[in-house]
Order: C-alpha cells, then structure tokens, then sequence
C-alpha cells in the first residue's frame, strides 16, 4: 500500500486539495509529506495564494455598461405597464 | 455597448427561457437559493435595485461566458444584451426548478451558441475536442529527480500580498487568464474570479466533473507558473 506521495505527485492534487477533495487517505499521505518537505508546502503555498489573488480580481460593470442595462430594464418595465 | 435605448433586435419574444429550466443528463443538480424568488419578485415589481445587484453580479461572468460561444467581443456583447432582455421577459415564467442563475446562464448559453453556429464558429465549449494538455504533468519532469524529488524547488515568494495590491501584478495575472486555453480561462474565471461552485460551472457549461477538475488544475497550475517570475525576485 501506498504510505507517501514524492515531491513529483505534489503539484498533480494540490489543486485538488485546496478545493478539499482528496480522500481521508489521500490527505494524509499529503499533508505528512508536506510536513516534511519545505518546497512542496511552497509549492502549495503558493498555489493557495494564486488562487486568492484570483478572488481579489472580481469587478463590477463600468457605470456605462451599468446605465445601458438599465435602460433595458427601463424599456421592460414600460413594456409591463403598457 | 452602444446607445441608452435597446436594439430593436431585442423586440422579439425569446423562444428559451422555458428550456432553460432543464437540467441536461449526467451534470450535478443545485439545490435552488432561498433568495432567488424574492429577487425575481423585485424585478418583477420593478425594483431597480435589485436589476443593479444582478448586473453587478453576473454582467461581466455573461461576457465571458459568451465569448467562449462566439468569434468576436462585440458579438458576445449583443448576445449578453439580447439575454438580458429575455430574462426580463421569462421572469414571469420563471418556476424556480433551477436557481435563477443557472437559469440565466442557460438562456445566455443557448443564444450564445445559435450565435456562434450562425457566424460559423461551431465548437460549443463542451463539444470540444480532448482536454488541452489534459496528459500533461503540472510541472515538467526536468523538475524533479528519478526518485521523484525536486530537481529545481520553487523559490520563495516575496511578499505575496503584492499579489492583491500591486497593480502590475494584477495586469500579470490578468495576461496570465487570457492566455490560457479557452476552458482552462472559462472554467477559472467562474470558479476562482467569480466564486461560483464545481455544480454551478458543470451545469452552465456542460461539462462533467471529473473534466472540470482537470481544466481548473491546469488553469491555477498556469497561472501559478505564470506569476512566478514576478514574485520571486525582490520589489
């Protein structure tokens, strides 16, 4: 039976990781390599933050995109009413 | 976008906003959110703040999602308009079988790829070939030694909280998304960038799960690589 991943399967579920899908077992066997070995928790590490950044990206609409849809809303509603 | 007033092309009834209350076989179902019907009966009431929230929450995720259907940015924005106004339109026809924003996203999809088959660009996202690089190893096998072991670690990055704040480094990932395969940009983009779930993003683009692990791996595996260079060195 499998006891460890190497440093090369790492980087193949680190993904898989951070979105907490990895079985019982295959969580363990990661997280008692990444206890010893300081590139691979980098190399997670830094995936995580990627990801974080990612999330920081989001942004709304300009306030022209934001008018014009509005105005779609707008000729909607008249139509409703008509 | 162009003027105030909508094109006249939007005058006429949307023939898919029933439909898109169907959930295809073989993609995960979602649990329908408490709030949808409120928001829906708000709009319906002509509330537009609440027509604000949901542009402010979905326009730019349509965008995207739409160009992956069409060949150009300014067709994906006439297909985004169109489906705004059929979703007006299918409010009222709205039975919450599905959450309002899969439900949304199904009309924009099914505009989306009778534009995109019309203008001759026929590879919906989910009738693409085989995953790009899907065989591929996340990092490079010169990476490592023949046990395994890392040949060229990863160096240490230097005040990563840079990553949110500078602004060089948000251009950095940016050009790092639009480089990407258009999946792998897709699947990122609504899962990490817009914080939409596995379920939500199989079901609106019609891939399974397993393909939807994969294309989001390589995309964070990407972008990572990507961003690397510009976090390793001291600002």
């Amino acid at each position: 039976m499998k006891m460890m991943y190497s440093c090369q399967e790492v980087p193949e579920i680190a993904s898989d990781y951070l979105e907490g899908r990895l079985s019982w077992s295959e969580w363990a066997m990661l997280k008692m390599h990444l206890a010893m070995c300081p590139p691979c928790r980098d190399y997670v590490e830094q995936l995580g933050l990627t990801v974080e950044a990612l999330e920081a990206l989001d942004e709304p609409p300009s306030p022209e995109v934001s008018r014009d849809l509005m105005a779609i809303y707008h000729h909607w509603t008249t139509e409703q009413d008509s | 976008m162009g003027s105030g007033t909508p094109p006249s092309s939007l005058a006429t009834e949307p023939d898919d906003v029933g439909a898109a209350e169907a959930v295809p076989a073989g993609v995960p179902t979602i649990t329908v959110r408490p709030g949808d019907q409120a928001l829906v009966d708000r709009l319906l009431g002509g509330d537009e703040s609440a027509f604000a929230e949901l542009v402010a929450s979905h326009h730019d995720t349509m965008l995207r999602v739409a160009r992956g259907f069409v060949k150009t940015d300014d067709v994906a924005q006439e297909v985004v308009q169109e489906t705004w106004l059929a979703i007006l339109r299918g409010l009222p026809r709205f039975q919450g079988r599905s959450a309002l924003k899969t439900w949304m996203f199904r009309i924009l999809t099914n505009r989306a790829k009778t534009r995109g088959k019309r203008e001759g660009r026929t590879t919906p996202i989910s009738a693409l070939g085989p995953l790009e690089d899907a065989d591929q190893p996340a990092l490079s096998a010169d990476h490592f030694d023949a046990s395994g072991g890392w040949n060229s670690p990863p160096a240490a990055w230097h005040d990563p909280a840079r990553l949110t704040t500078d602004k060089e480094l948000r251009g950095k990932l940016l050009q790092a998304i639009d480089a990407l395969p258009e999946r792998q940009r897709l699947v990122i983009t609504l899962r990490d960038v817009k914080g939409w779930s596995s379920a939500e993003v199989c079901n609106v683009l019609e891939v399974s799960e397993t393909n939807q692990r994969v294309l989001l791996h390589r995309a964070r595996t990407k972008v990572r690589k990507a961003l690397a260079p510009y976090l390793e060195a001291s600002p």
